[in-house]
């Protein structure tokens, strides 16, 4: 299974920049995901790898073989890449049976008819579809089609699997249920996979490692632990998983060692004392659109609601010796199974969202004293810019 | 896991040299290998349509400028348009086309706002059944029912007239179609069918749930449909009507047939006395004339383009869903009912069942027992004539829908699937001879086809009719194709794409079978264009390249009504033939 690797690839359309310098390599069995919003070029980046979407530079490496270089005026039609891919839309051709379907790739190689029928066996087999074949495709359901579209792009055996956001019409169960059994077959295989997704716990569960994309730039690139435990830029901390960003507009004193600043609660001033290896300065945007994306220009503060611990009263919670304390009043508690979710704010301007076991009950309006260790935090510094 | 197998044993043999994947073997496609890149093949078609659409007309232009005749270009001179702008000609001619097209544009809207409101938004008896009957007539050329109706309605020895005559003892016409009446009166009543096939659409998408949230606030079913269907709807039936307007300008066929005899001239058929009547033939101030023509129609498609934001409209091809529809009070339903019945008695069976009925008479008119013969018939089939003009339309219309489905096919493919600038321009192109009325495109064809040297010289051969059809089918040819493609989602030839099928298969294997419906639609609508069109050929035949309509109108002008029922009734299988067709593109819907 060979590798692949992007250097510096880009895609404008008009003045609008839609990739841009996207530079990052899978490894060989490797299924590496393509995060971000909607918008953020994740979809144009795997199109460009697919060779359906031209880019306006940079280059594209599939094993040994260089499918596009704008330098050297590379570019192999899509149609010789021999990649297989799967579709958000499934694409199914309506007029064709199930096996007519899957067969499609290997009749453009030239493949003889007993072949095409074994092969196509197997791969009916290998995705719970087997005595299928003879269905027309108009009459499948859509974790079928689902099923169909993953084994036309696994007949031929391909250099690379792209999926586009393949889960996305499915229903919430039968999403879960497809994640898994693709994740497996993937593995089984050792099939190296560029997937596309804007659902961040379908990155999270799925990835070898993750690409988090945000107005055409990569933001971080990194195994699921790595991204979640530490977030490399604002966005990227917002948008996996929940969070609290606290402005901190004002008044932070940035030393070698780490950084000083206030924060009021119940009528108070804490100092809190964030050191250095937590704090993470914000790469310098290179578009336009990220430079005026709205995040705040000042440093903020981030902590992940399930690591603030919540105390009814004067009470707090000693999970760390050294932990900040913050006064605050409960402004509404949500139930959510096996724990509670309360927004808490600490002063007129500032609500925190808290996770936290239910064997702690406090309701609204209650006065509660929150703690949080100072590793927990994460201090975001604009770039200079 | 039996794949499994298969990968490990073959990732031990290590990649094959030019061997893209592990099984089966990719080539470059050849024309991928030329290196062309595609906008070559947009500029090739631009040219073709260029050579279509465009080169008539600058044709055209310039010869209004000139005093020769077809052929031969003549002098530099403005005395063509010195006989409209320096005299008040123009003026009763303008005004009458205007009074025509604004009086049969407000009396088929209204009904055709009727019945598509009524088939698809209400619980109206036999909905499917009018759904499906409404657009009838407009496969039926005008010249058919016209001949009909004048049978029926001419002042002279209307059946109509002689039947008040005879038992009511009436003398002088009770009935008289001549003139403005039987012009505003048969033209409406033929446009109706188009309007509803054009508005029908737009009633069945709309979401029934505008009109439920306005029931549930306490809206009555009439209120409903005046503050919320029809408001709603006035975007698309504003720029339907400016179309319907436009076309009633240019009308020829209905001005032919009632207005001449009533001494009753629009653009069209006074165009066509110049060139027809006159002797010699006024080549310039008929061109003249259609150029202004021209400028008028442009004046006011520009106007629709503005209202409809460049979406000219929607072909409904297809699916769609069944929306929840209003139930009327019964008086109303049967009412709208009687009012179908009416409008298809009038529109189809009681002028067709006048041509069929004279077939068998031999002299029109007079009608007894003793007169029933055959010998119409035989006179068709002996003579040669009718049958001519039936193959030859035949075989132009199969080949210009042909040609249409192809240039059309290629337009919207560009339009739809790339970014390309010049997917507009070709889709404007493709959309230009809208605004070339019949008559004046004859006239174009035959200037601009009569001036080459050889051997492009045209003039009178089939080709320049076929060319004439082509141009005239490509609007609704196209925007039939573009609307069928639009609807093929471009994931299914991307996966094509990506699977290993180059641009040439995708299209074989995916776009060709995925449009074949759309296809077929398109050709029909092309070739029921062309087989019911008379202005075309009438200024470009030779007596071998003789369509039926213009043989039709030669007997019409001989007055052979005999012939000419019998002919019609060959015209008439010819539109059967379409129904048929068109049947067939409709079956899988549901």
């Amino acid at each position: 299974m060979p590798d692949i690797a992007l250097d510096n690839l880009s895609k404008s359309f008009g003045t609008f920049v839609a990739v841009d310098g996207a530079t990052l390599t899978a490894a060989d069995g490797e299924l590496l995901t393509l995060l971000g919003p909607s918008g953020c070029g994740k979809t144009t980046t795997l199109r460009m790898i697919a060779g359906l979407e031209e880019p306006s530079g940079g280059s594209i490496r599939i094993g040994e073989r260089m499918v596009y270089d704008r330098a050297h005026g590379i570019d192999v039609p899509a149609e010789v890449r021999g990649l297989g891919m799967v579709f958000q839309s499934y694409a199914i051709w309506p007029h064709m049976t199930v096996a007519e379907n899957i067969a499609y790739p290997l009749r453009m190689r030239r493949v003889g008819r007993a072949q095409r029928r074994e092969l196509v066996d197997k791969v009916l087999d290998l995705v719970g579809l087997s005595g299928l074949g003879d269905k027309p495709s108009t009459l499948l359901s859509g974790g079928q089609q689902q099923r169909v579209a993953l084994a036309r792009a696994l007949v031929f055996e391909p250099a690379l699997l792209l999926l586009d956001e393949p889960l996305s019409n499915l229903d919430a169960k039968l999403r879960e249920q497809m994640r898994f059994e693709l994740r497996i077959m993937q593995q089984r295989i050792g099939l190296t996979a560029v997937y596309v997704t804007h659902d961040q716990e379908e990155a999270l569960t799925l990835s070898d490692r993750l690409v988090v994309m945000n107005h055409g730039e990569i933001e971080q690139i990194g195994t699921p632990t790595e991204v979640y435990e530490h977030p490399a830029t604002r966005f990227v901390a917002q948008f996996i998983g929940k969070g609290n960003m606290i402005d901190v507009a004002s008044g932070v004193d940035w030393q070698p060692s780490g950084a000083r600043l206030t924060l009021h609660s119940g009528g108070e001033a804490r100092e809190v004392q964030i050191p250095a290896s937590s704090i993470r300065t914000e790469p310098a945007r290179k578009t336009k659109a990220a430079a005026n994306a709205d995040l705040s220009p000042a440093a903020s503060l981030f902590v992940r609601p399930e690591k603030i611990e919540i105390g009814s009263g004067e009470r707090a919670g000693a999970r760390s010796a050294h932990a900040v304390h913050l006064a605050g009043r409960v402004l509404g508690r949500a139930y959510v199974g096996n724990r509670a979710e309360y927004l808490v704010a600490i002063n007129d301007a500032t609500s925190l969202k808290v996770e936290s076991s239910t064997d702690v009950t406090v309701g609204p309006g209650a006065e509660v004293m929150l703690s949080i260790a100072p590793e927990d935090m994460v201090l975001y510094r604009p770039s200079p810019q | 896991m039996s794949v499994q197998v298969g990968i490990a044993t073959t990732l031990g043999e290590g990649e094959v040299a030019g061997r893209a994947t592990r099984i089966g073997v990719l080539r470059t496609p050849w024309i991928a290998r030329l290196g062309i890149p595609p906008v070559v093949f947009y500029l090739l078609l631009a040219v073709l349509l260029i050579v279509l659409v465009f080169y008539p007309f600058a044709v055209l232009l310039t010869s209004s400028f000139f005093t020769g005749q077809p052929g031969r270009l003549g002098n530099f001179t403005l005395a063509n348009y010195a006989v409209w702008l320096g005299s008040w000609d123009l003026l009763p001619i303008m005004l009458n086309s205007v009074i025509f097209a604004t009086a049969r544009l407000a009396i088929a809207l209204f009904f055709a706002l009727l019945f598509a409101w009524a088939v698809a938004r209400t619980d109206v008896p036999f909905a499917g059944l009018m759904g499906w009957m409404i657009p009838i007539p407009f496969f039926i050329p005008d010249l058919l029912t016209g001949f009909g109706w004048l049978m029926l309605g001419n002042p002279q020895n209307g059946v109509i007239n002689q039947l008040a005559t005879q038992f009511f003892g009436i003398q002088g016409p009770v009935i008289n179609l001549y003139g403005w009446g039987g012009l505003i009166f048969h033209s409406a009543l033929g446009s109706i069918s188009f309007i509803f096939l054009m508005l029908v659409g737009f009633f069945k998408q709309m979401d029934a749930s505008y009109e439920e949230a306005a029931i549930t606030l306490g809206a009555s079913k009439l209120k409903v449909m005046m503050t919320i269907t029809f408001p709603m709807l006035a975007p698309a039936i504003l720029s339907i009507s400016l179309l319907v307007f436009i076309h009633g300008l240019e009308s020829f066929e209905n001005p032919l047939l009632f207005g001449n005899p009533g001494g009753v001239y629009v653009f069209a058929n006074e165009i066509y006395r110049m060139l027809s009547y006159r002797h010699p033939p006024e080549y310039g101030a008929a061109t003249a004339l259609s150029v202004i023509l021209i400028v008028v129609t442009f004046a006011l498609l520009v106007v629709q383009w503005r209202k409809l934001g460049g979406r000219r409209f929607t072909v409904v091809t297809g699916k769609g869903y069944r929306p929840t529809r209003l139930r009327l009070p019964g008086v109303l339903r049967w009412s709208i009912f009687a009012l179908f019945v009416i409008y298809f008695l009038l529109a189809v069976v009681i002028p067709i069942a006048q041509i069929v009925f004279n077939s068998f008479f031999e002299i029109f008119g007079l009608y007894g027992w003793q007169y029933v013969t055959l010998k119409n018939w035989s006179n068709v089939i002996n003579n040669g004539r009718a049958l001519n003009g039936f193959k030859n339309t035949i075989i132009y219309a199969t080949i210009a829908a042909s040609a249409v489905v192809v240039i059309g096919g290629l337009v919207g493919y560009i339009r739809v699937r790339t970014r390309h600038w010049l997917g507009y321009a070709l889709e404007l192109m493709a959309w230009a001879p809208w605004t070339l009325p019949g008559v004046v495109m004859g006239l174009a064809l035959l200037w601009a086809w009569a001036l080459p040297p050889q051997p492009f010289n045209l003039y009178g051969t089939a080709l320049v009719i076929i060319i004439g059809f082509i141009v005239k089918g490509l609007p609704l040819g196209a925007a039939t194709m573009q609307s069928a493609i639009h609807q093929i989602s471009p994931e299914l030839e991307e996966s094509s794409r990506v699977h290993g099928g180059s641009w040439l298969r995708t299209v074989r294997y995916i776009l060709a079978p995925l449009m074949r419906r759309g296809a077929l639609a398109a050709f029909v609508i092309v070739f029921a264009i062309a087989a019911r069109d008379l202005t075309i050929p009438l200024l470009l035949y030779r007596d071998d390249t003789e369509t039926l309509t213009v043989t039709l109108l030669h007997y019409y002008e001989t007055g052979d009504m005999g012939t000419l029922a019998a002919t019609s009734l060959i015209q008439l299988a010819l539109v059967m033939m379409l129904l048929a067709l068109d049947r067939l593109t409709r079956e899988k819907e549901g």
